[in-house]
């Protein structure tokens, strides 16, 4: 019996090796030939990224919990490529993120995109391109203003090939650079309270709060969507506290943005909101600055805190 | 048996795909264009053969005990083969057919040969068996493949996988008048179902004159 049972593995055993030995012969020719094809498509976009590098090598395999990761190619010698993929504000982005063996990164390709032009195509710009190239691979890395969805599908993407470099490479990133940092955003053009485009509409106080010398309103004012007639819109909802003894802004804080998320939302940022705080509601010369990419929604928070005036 | 019935024998009467009904998720899956069902088909003849002969070859000496996951075995390495050589020779032929390539091992024809009749035939009757039984497959697949892709993008077509040149394109039907169905898997098993009932017609009409004599 137990020679029986020698016998069987030892056939097993013996087959089993002739068809690995096979195996091995065939892929010993084939794979060269494999490796090539598999770069064959995305040599020129990497040659861009490691212009002195000839060889590179397909990773096989690899673990990405995000998703991101379409390709890894290294580049012998000098670093790692990643094709990266993700979802943009209305179509994926495809990118080549190269990283140096020094963890730089070193090179970004823009392969695919096709977002909305003048925000989310901003992705593909120089501006945005420069502001990655060159940072370390635990840096932090900007969105950018007027493109917060396509630059944080982007940035998610960069940091997902990041993330596999630092692991592969015992890197330890303690998270503070690789998060997000929320976008500054830009500011435009200067509006004074009393000018036309501030009176033109006035809001609506849909609630008031005496408290003392404070005032708080609740007011709605007409963003963007409303005056576009949007099916459906709303309009944006401010509490403003005003000092009635020094008429005076004491601040001015968002409710509700109900314009296009991604752009109207930056003036819920504290460089436009800090703005008002102070702000002298009967001098003649008060003015703010609108942030660029939302004009509409800047000014409907304007309108807000002018239709509090003489209430 | 002759040479000639050992043939002709995978072609109709035991046509792996129409008569056996075996292997066919791969011939509902591929078959999609002409020239995903050849490229599928010569991986199919060349697999089948060949661990036809390879099974024959060891048939006295594979004791019987451990005789599937021998056969198994010399399966398994074959379409590897078959696989690395078509993922760097052919790229995109290997794209296309995707998972159904290393799927073949587990290709019912393949290994229903092997223990119907290669582990009991001599080696020169095992390879006709294999290629007989493979132009079975290659039959039942490029039949349904013509007509499907006839009806779907209303051009029959075939590309060389190897550079990719067209080898031929005829468009018959014009494109307002295509349907689409057909590429979906449903018009595969539409498709499939009336070729098996035609040929069904086909086996029983000769039959009975031949009951009669008898």
């Amino acid at each position: 019996m137990n020679k029986k049972v020698v016998q069987l593995t030892l056939f097993l055993a013996i087959i089993a090796s002739i068809s690995g030995g096979l195996l091995s012969f065939v892929n010993s020719f084939t794979a060269p030939i494999i490796n090539e094809n598999a770069i064959a498509a995305e040599k020129v976009t990497l040659q861009l990224i490691f212009p002195n590098t000839e060889e590179f090598v397909p990773v096989a395999e690899f673990e990405d919990e995000t998703g991101s990761i379409l390709a890894i190619f290294e580049a012998k010698g000098a670093g790692y490529a990643y094709k990266v993929s993700r979802m943009g504000y209305a179509n994926p982005i495809v990118m080549m993120v190269g990283i140096s063996n020094d963890a730089k990164i070193v090179g970004l390709q823009v392969l695919e995109l096709a977002d909305t032009p003048g925000y989310g195509m901003k992705v593909g710009e120089p501006a945005f391109i420069n502001s990655v190239v060159g940072k370390g691979t635990t840096d932090g890395l900007d969105l950018i203003s007027g493109s917060t969805v396509s630059s944080t599908a982007a940035v998610t993407a960069i940091n997902a090939a990041r993330t596999h470099f630092n692991t592969l490479k015992g890197i330890d990133d303690d998270g503070s650079g690789g998060v997000i940092t929320p976008p500054t955003p830009e500011l435009g053009e200067t509006i004074a309270l009393n000018s036309e485009t501030a009176t033109l509409i006035t809001g609506n106080i849909t609630n008031t709060v005496v408290n003392g010398d404070e005032t708080v309103y609740t007011v709605e004012s007409n963003g963007y969507r409303v005056a576009e007639g949007y099916e459906g819109a709303k309009p944006n909802v401010f509490k403003v506290t005003v000092n009635t003894a020094t008429k005076t802004v004491v601040s001015l804080e968002v409710l509700e943005m109900n314009d296009t998320v991604g752009i109207g939302d930056k003036i819920e940022h504290e460089v436009f909101l800090s703005q008002f705080v102070g702000l002298s509601l009967e001098d003649e010369n008060s003015s703010v600055d609108i942030v660029s990419g939302s004009t509409r929604t800047s000014i409907s928070a304007i309108r807000a805190v002018v239709t509090t005036i003489g209430k | 048996m002759s040479l000639f019935k050992n043939l002709s024998n995978g072609l109709v009467k035991e046509n792996p795909v129409f008569a056996l009904y075996l292997g066919l998720c791969s011939v509902l899956a591929v078959s999609n264009t002409i020239s995903n069902a050849l490229g599928m088909s010569v991986a199919v003849i060349m697999v089948l053969t060949v661990s036809n002969v390879i099974i024959s070859a060891l048939r006295k000496i594979i004791p019987s005990e451990i005789r599937i996951p021998v056969y198994i075995v010399v399966i398994a390495t074959l379409v590897k083969i078959v696989e690395m050589l078509m993922q760097a020779y052919t790229p995109e032929l290997y794209t296309a057919l995707g998972v159904f390539i290393p799927l073949i091992v587990v290709n019912c024809i393949i290994l229903g040969r092997a223990e119907a009749f290669a582990s009991k035939n001599s080696v020169g009757a095992s390879a006709i068996d294999g290629i007989g039984m493979g132009l079975g497959y290659t039959a039942g697949i490029f039949m349904l493949a013509s007509i499907r892709q006839l009806f779907a993008t209303g051009a029959l077509s075939l590309i060389n996988p190897f550079n990719q040149a067209v080898i031929f394109d005829i468009t018959i039907i014009p494109t307002q008048f295509t349907i689409p169905l057909f590429a979906q898997p449903a018009g595969a098993f539409i498709t499939f179902a009336v070729l098996a009932a035609l040929l069904e017609v086909y086996k029983q009409a000769g039959e009975k004159p031949a009951k009669k004599g008898a």
